[in-house]
């Protein structure tokens, strides 16, 4: 059972905080987009590039539990 | 690692990958494109340069014959200006003469109309002095008294009377 | 939405609805059989050396990259007509452009080759991922044998279609009692020196020729320690021996002990680095990977298109990232520590 529910923790929790991130800056950048739309094209390049890094604290996290999933985790059973 | 499948030969082998395939690269494609990319971009500066100097060139050129046109203009109106002197010179000479030519006609005129006033009355003074001598002839021929005679003359007098 | 119903829209719909049904009833793709390691290619070696798909697929990339700039280059010419030649100028002027506003335009000539060679090949081995062929194509392998050398424990039934044995979708799933025999044997075989092989072969697994590169740790973790490294070379060239002050050694700088502390921060920061340069470029390419079975899986047709799409940006991003990175570590390197000079 544990051996199931671990991976899914592991990308379940760590999904929260890039998703709260992505959220805030996906905010942050339309406002300043709203604010500001002659600069929109170079805010958004910005934005992508933010939600790329922050994307990819979730894809150590996905990484973690294929590693889990395929692997196992030594003193784990399976 | 095993387990991830990470092992020294391969990452070995995928770096030197890398080196080899990054040595290439900045041997044989890069350094021609950032070449051509250069000579591209000095040859716009330049071209843009050209046209700069060429757009100054063709500014003072237009400057020179501007002025040049200036210069024939206010020629121009200098000569229209002198022309339209000369003319109102003229003018006023024409005026003149024509003027001093109309006085003396006039003057000539009154004085021939004098003159043929003088020989008017003189014409008539003289038929006047005939004509008295006509009548005081016949006044004298009939001999009325003195006071028929001067009665006849004031009558005649009045008569023809001239002044 | 509602065009959709309406004259020969409708037949279309009604025909991919129909194809999707047949795909879900009928054409049922089997759930590739995932792996961490690159698999080695059976019975392919170089001078001892088993071959990986992975690596297939890193010469692939390299093969592509090559190919396309020594095309571009070939027939240069000043007002620029073949298609290659100038995607390849726009490339190189766009990001040349973009290093010049970061680094200056010295610090952009010098490692714009690095970063372009980084971006490219990283590109087209994330992009060869979509080709058709990737992790379809390769040698079936008995799940006897799967299971001797990985572990694994599914395998597939195969058929024949147009006369390429293929796997079907139905599973076969070695009991214990079949694990232990096949332990035993691989034991008794590996004993007497010889290869494993099972005597009838219950169900296969498919090794495929070429998995997109990325999705081996060994690529991506030796690009990273290759950059990582290179950045420590090239803050040792310009900054010199005060280069060592930013890991904080009081003892040689006479800095104060909070410094050491800073300095541990610094020297983890390292390894940070490359296991996060590293595991960004794994995980996000070999979750697309899966996420692109997973959705072949679900329904053959029409559903993995949008991931596919997404894949292309990830691909391209996941490049981008990598290389911009590099560029960003090396020009840190360049500055000395930020306490040591007032800018």
């Amino acid at each position: 059972m544990i051996e199931i529910l671990a991976p899914a923790l592991a990308i379940g929790l760590g999904a929260i905080g890039p998703g709260i991130g992505i959220g805030l800056l996906v905010m942050g950048a339309l406002q300043a987009m709203g604010r500001n739309p002659e600069f929109a094209g170079e805010i958004r390049t910005n934005m992508i590039l933010g939600i790329v890094f922050a994307e990819s604290i979730a894809i150590y996290a996905l990484v973690v539990a294929l590693l889990l999933l395929f692997v196992g985790a030594p003193g784990l059973a399976g | 690692m095993d387990a991830l499948g990470i092992n020294g030969p391969f990452l070995l082998a995928q770096i030197v990958n890398f080196v080899i395939l990054y040595l290439l690269l900045s041997r044989l494609v890069f350094p021609p494109l950032l070449k051509m990319l250069d000579e591209r971009k000095q040859k716009i500066a330049e071209g843009l340069t050209a046209a700069e100097v060429a757009r100054q060139e063709a500014e003072a050129e237009r400057a020179q014959l501007m002025n040049q046109l200036e210069q024939e203009r206010a020629e121009a109106q200098r000569r229209i200006a002198a022309a339209s002197t000369q003319a109102e010179k003229v003018k006023a000479e024409i005026l003149a003469s024509a003027q001093k030519e109309a006085e003396e006609i006039k003057v000539k005129a009154k004085l021939e109309a004098e003159a043929e006033k003088q020989r008017i009355l003189a014409d008539a003074e003289k038929q006047i002095a005939e004509l008295t001598m006509l009548a005081t002839e016949r006044v004298v021929r009939l001999g009325m008294d003195q006071s028929l005679q001067h009665k006849l003359i004031e009558d005649f007098l009045s008569e023809t009377s001239l002044n | 939405m509602r065009k959709l119903f309406q004259g020969k829209n409708l037949i279309y719909t009604i025909g991919v609805l129909a194809l999707m049904v047949v795909s879900v009833v009928f054409i049922r793709v089997p759930l590739p059989t995932i792996s961490l390691p690159a698999e080695h290619i059976p019975g392919w070696s170089i001078a001892g050396f088993p071959i990986t798909n992975t690596i297939i697929a890193t010469l692939l990339a390299d093969i592509t990259v090559l190919l396309i700039g020594l095309l571009a280059v070939r027939k240069m010419k000043d007002v620029p007509e073949g298609f290659l030649q100038n995607i390849m100028e726009w490339v190189v002027e766009i990001f040349d452009g973009m290093l010049t506003d970061i680094g200056g335009k010295k610090k952009a000539r010098a490692w714009l080759p690095m970063f372009l060679t980084i971006l490219l090949f990283l590109l087209f081995a994330n992009w060869w991922e979509l080709v058709p062929g990737f992790d379809s194509i390769g040698v079936m392998e008995p799940v006897e044998v799967a299971y001797a050398k990985t572990g694994v424990t599914t395998g597939y039934e195969t058929t024949s279609i147009l006369g390429m044995s293929s796997l079907v979708s139905d599973q076969v799933k070695l009991t214990e009692e079949e694990q232990a025999e096949i332990k035993a044997e691989a034991k008794h075989a590996e004993e007497a020196g010889e290869e494993y092989h099972p005597h009838e072969a219950k169900g296969y697994i498919l090794i495929p020729y070429f998995r997109a590169a990325a999705t081996d740790l060994n690529l991506t973790i030796g690009l990273a320690l290759m950059v990582v490294v290179l950045s420590h070379i090239i803050g040792f060239r310009t900054v010199g021996v005060k280069y060592i002050r930013r890991f904080a050694m009081p003892v040689i700088t006479g800095m104060k002990p909070i410094d050491i502390i800073v300095g541990i921060l610094e020297l983890f920061s390292e390894f940070a680095k490359i296991i996060s340069l590293a595991f960004r470029l794994f995980g996000n390419i070999f979750s697309g990977q899966i996420l692109l079975f997973v959705m072949a899986f679900l329904l053959a047709f029409l559903l993995p298109l949008p991931f596919m799409a997404l894949e292309l940006f990830v691909g391209f991003m996941q490049a981008f990232v990598f290389a911009i990175l590099t560029f960003i570590y090396f020009e840190q390197a360049t500055h000395s520590h930020a306490g040591d000079e007032h800018h």
